[in-house]
C-alpha cells in the first residue's frame, strides 16, 4: 500500500493492487528482521517451556502434598500476582546485571521463568483430579515423580496447551524488558524492531504495518491451530471436580 | 527411562540458554588494546532518521575512524522515554559495562544529566576545548534550550523548530498566491476562510488545522514583545533555565490573553479545525490545507505528499504585527560519557568533532529535517548548494537564526502535564465553554498546582 492510499480518506481495508511490496523491502532494509524474528522465537519458546516446567511442578506440589507452610507459600505466590511488573523492572535490572547476564538470552528469559498465574491455573486443575488416583498409584509403589509424569501431565493436556499459548503470546509481545537488558541490535526482539521503523515526528505507516504483519504471523498461526484447546482449557480449570 | 529423558531435556535446555548467554556476552566485552577502540552510541532515532544517523556513523568509521582506529557501534534504545529509562537503570545498577560512551537524551532530561557525574557537560567541553568548538559556534537558542541553572548541559544534536506547511495546489485552486503565505494569524484567518470548501452543509476541506498545546504556545507566547525585550516568558526563572520553574507567567504578562483574543476571533472567521489529533495525515490526504509542525517532518512530508500535491513551507504566522516572529527550539542533546577509559572517551570526542563538520551537519539535515547546530554549517558551501536546490530546507534555519534565543519552551518536570492542560484549556475557550479570562486563569492555576506538586515532591 502506498502512503497516498493509506492516508486517503476514502481508503479501503485492502490495497488496490498486491504488486507493491516496497514496504516489506523497506522493513528488511532498515532492520535485521530475520535475526529479530529468531530472537523472539527463542525467548518465547524457551521462556514458555521453562514456565511450564516450573509451574506444573509447583502446582503438583500444591495440589497433592501436605507440607508445612503450604497455605503460606501458596498465598505468598498468589500475592506476587498483585505486584505490577513495571515496579520490579529496576530491581530486576540490578539483579540481572550483577549476575552478569546482560545482553544474553538468559538475561531476557530468566525473569519470566516463574509465573504465579499459571501455577494457580494448573493447581486448580490438578485439585480437580481425583486424589484416589494418587493414593492408588502410591500403593502400587509408583514414585511421586513418575505419577506426575505418567498420570498428572497427560490428564492436564488441554490446560497445558492453553498455558503454552497464552505464555507464548505474552512472551512474544514483550518489549521494554528485552530493550533494557540487551545492548546490541543483534539481540533485540521483533517488537523492538517495529518501534525502530518510526521516529517521534515521522510516522511511516507502510513499513510499520508490514512489520506488524510479520510479527503477528506466529501468534495468529498458533492461535488458529489450537483455538478450541484454549477455550476448553480455560473452562476446565474453572470447574472444580 | 522417562525420568532420564526429562532430565536430559531440562539439562540441555539449561545448557542451550547458558551457552547462548556466554556467546553473546563475549561479543560485547571490551576489545584488547591492539584492536580498534570500539565505542557504543545510544540513540532514539527510528525510521528515516535512524537510517541517516547510521549512514553518518558508517561514514565516520570508514574515514576518520579507520585512520585513528575507532569503530562506533550505534544501538537503538527505543524512543526518548525508553532511552532515558534504560540509562537510569544502568546508572542505578552502577553497571558501567552496559553504559554507552555516547548517548542522546531528550531536552526534558537536562536536569537529570546535569547531576549525572559521568555525563560530560557542554560547558566543560567548551571550556576545556575538547572538540575545538566554543559556545559561540553553536546556535545560541539551541544551547540555551539545553541549559539548566545557567549552565550549558547538553550539546545540541537534533534542534528543530515549528514551521508552517501548506498545500500549494489548494492555494492556486482558491485563487490565492502560493508564494505569499499568510504572515500573521489575522491573515491566516482570511486565507483559511477562502480555502474552506463546504459540500452539503459539511466542510470537506479545511483551511487551517492545528491542535494547540504548550509546544506551539512556547513560540506564540515567546514571540510577543510585551515589555520591549523582544520576547516574553512562559514561566518564571527564565522559563526554568536559570533555576527550577516555580510558576507560569503567561497569565501575569498578558500574553496568553492577547493570543487567545486574536486566535478565537480568527478561528471563528477562518473555520479552523482545532480538535482532530491526526492533522498530519489529514494534511497529507488534502483534507486540511495548512498546518504547523516540526521542521523534522519535512523529509517525510516531501515524500508522502509527492504525487498528491505540491508542498509549501513557510515561517509560522505571527500573533500580530508587533510580534518578533521568533520560534522556540526543541530537540535532543548528545552527551559524551566519561566511564573511566580515556581511549573510549577520546574516541567519543573524535566523533563529535566529525559530526559538527558542515558536511555531516548538512547530511543530517537533509535526511532528518533537523537543523544544523553549528553556525559555521550555515556559511558552508555544502549548505548553500543544498538549500539552493532544496529551498524548503532553508525556511526553518532562516526562522531560527532571526529568533531571539530567549524564546524557549518551558523547562519543567511536568512538561507533559502542562502540555495537556494547555491543549484542553485552549480547546475549551475555542468551544466557547469558557471566556478567555476564565480560560487563562484556569490554565495558569492548573499549571501552577502541577508545578508546585512536582517541586514539593522532588
Amino acid at each position: 500500500m502506498t502512503t497516498q492510499e493509506i492516508t486517503d480518506i476514502n481508503t479501503f481495508i485492502l490495497p488496490k493492487s498486491f504488486r507493491n511490496w516496497s514496504n516489506f523491502k523497506e522493513v528488511f532494509a532498515m532492520t535485521d528482521m530475520n535475526r529479530l524474528f529468531i530472537n523472539s522465537m527463542i525467548v518465547a519458546v524457551v521462556g514458555t517451556v521453562g514456565r511450564i516446567i516450573t509451574s506444573t511442578l509447583a502446582a503438583f506440589a500444591f495440589a497433592f502434598f501436605d507440607f508445612k507452610g503450604k497455605k503460606f507459600w501458596f498465598s505468598f505466590l498468589m500475592g506476587s500476582m498483585m505486584v505490577p511488573g513495571d515496579v520490579l523492572i529496576f530491581s530486576n535490572y540490578v539483579t540481572v546485571s550483577r549476575l552478569g547476564m546482560m545482553g544474553s538470552y538468559l538475561g531476557i528469559i530468566i525473569v519470566y521463568l516463574v509465573f504465579a498465574n499459571y501455577i494457580f491455573m494448573l493447581r486448580q486443575h490438578m485439585m480437580s483430579l481425583p486424589r484416589e488416583l494418587f493414593e492408588a498409584a502410591k500403593i502400587d509403589g509408583c514414585s511421586n515423580f513418575r505419577f506426575f509424569l505418567t498420570t498428572v501431565i497427560p490428564l492436564s493436556g488441554s490446560i497445558l496447551v492453553s498455558v503454552f499459548l497464552s505464555s507464548f503470546v505474552g512472551l512474544w509481545n514483550i518489549y521494554l524488558w528485552p530493550l533494557l537488558v540487551t545492548n546490541t541490535n543483534e539481540m533485540r526482539t521483533i517488537q523492538v524492531g517495529i518501534s525502530m521503523l518510526s521516529s517521534a515526528e515521522q510516522l511511516s505507516w507502510g513499513p510499520i504495518m508490514a512489520a506488524t504483519l510479520i510479527a503477528l504471523l506466529p501468534t495468529v498461526i498458533i492461535f488458529t491451530i489450537s483455538q478450541k484447546f484454549i477455550v476448553k482449557g480455560l473452562t476446565a480449570g474453572a470447574v472444580k471436580g | 527411562m522417562k525420568k532420564k529423558t526429562v532430565l536430559l531435556i531440562i539439562l540441555s535446555l539449561l545448557l542451550l540458554t547458558g551457552h547462548s548467554g556466554t556467546l553473546s556476552a563475549a561479543g560485547t566485552r571490551p576489545v584488547s588494546a591492539q584492536s580498534p577502540t570500539e565505542i557504543s552510541f545510544w540513540h532514539s532515532m527510528g525510521g528515516v532518521m535512524g537510517v541517516t544517523l547510521e549512514g553518518i556513523v558508517q561514514n565516520f568509521n570508514d574515514t576518520v575512524g579507520a585512520e585513528k582506529g575507532i569503530s562506533i557501534k550505534t544501538v537503538y534504545q527505543g524512543k526518548n522515554l525508553e532511552l532515558a529509562k534504560k540509562l537510569k537503570a544502568a546508572v542505578q545498577a552502577n553497571d558501567t559495562d552496559s553504559m554507552p560512551d555516547l548517548t542522546l537524551m531528550s531536552s526534558g532530561e537536562t536536569g537529570y544529566m546535569l547531576n549525572l557525574e559521568i555525563a560530560v557537560k557542554a560547558e566543560d567541553i567548551f571550556n576545556d576545548n575538547l572538540i575545538g568548538l566554543s559556545q559561540d559556534d553553536f546556535l545560541p537558542g539551541a544551547v540555551k534550550a539545553l541549559s539548566y541553572q545557567d549552565k550549558a548541559v547538553g550539546l545540541p544534536f537534533a534542534p528543530s523548530s515549528l514551521v508552517m506547511y501548506y498545500n500549494r495546489d489548494a492555494f492556486i485552486a482558491a485563487d490565492l498566491d502560493p508564494d505569499t503565505p499568510p504572515k500573521t494569524i489575522a491573515e491566516l484567518a482570511e486565507v483559511s476562510k477562502k480555502l474552506t470548501i463546504e459540500e452539503n452543509g459539511q466542510i470537506s476541506q479545511y483551511g487551517f488545522g492545528l491542535v494547540i498545546d504548550s509546544w506551539h504556545m512556547a513560540s506564540w507566547i515567546g514571540q510577543q514583545n510585551h515589555d520591549g525585550n523582544g520576547y516574553s516568558l512562559f514561566g518564571d526563572n527564565d522559563n526554568g533555565h536559570a533555576d527550577q520553574m516555580t510558576k507560569v507567567v503567561f497569565d501575569e504578562n498578558g500574553t496568553m490573553q492577547h493570543f487567545l483574543e486574536i486566535y478565537t476571533a480568527a478561528a471563528k472567521e477562518g473555520n479552523f479545525k482545532y480538535k482532530d489529533d491526526d492533522l498530519v495525515n489529514n494534511f497529507i490526504a488534502g483534507n486540511v490545507t495548512i498546518t504547523l509542525h516540526s521542521s523534522s517532518m519535512l523529509p517525510g512530508l516531501l515524500k508522502d505528499t509527492a504525487g498528491n500535491f505540491e508542498l509549501g513551507v513557510a515561517a509560522i504566522p505571527m500573533v500580530d504585527e508587533n510580534s518578533t516572529g521568533g520560534v522556540s527550539f526543541g530537540g535532543s542533546a548528545i552527551y559524551p560519557m566519561n566511564l573511566g577509559d580515556e581511549n573510549n572517551f577520546n574516541a567519543a570526542l573524535e566523533f563529535l568533532k566529525f559530526f559538527y563538520l558542515p558536511e555531516q551537519q548538512v547530511t543530517w539535515q537533509a535526511g532528518s529535517g533537523y537543523l544544523p547546530a553549528v553556525k559555521s554549517a550555515f556559511e558552508s558551501e555544502a549548505y548553500k548548494s543544498f538549500v539552493a536546490e532544496n529551498p524548503f530546507y532553508n525556511v526553518a534555519p532562516a526562522q531560527v537564526l532571526a529568533s531571539n534565543p530567549n524564546i524557549q519552551e518551558p523547562m519543567v518536570g511536568v512538561g507533559t502535564t502542562i502540555l495537556v492542560i494547555l491543549k484542553d484549556g485552549i480547546a475549551e475557550v475555542l468551544d466557547g465553554n469558557m471566556s478567555i479570562e476564565e480560560g487563562v486563569a484556569e490554565m495558569a492555576d492548573q499549571c501552577n498546582i502541577a508545578i508546585e506538586e512536582y517541586n514539593d515532591a522532588n
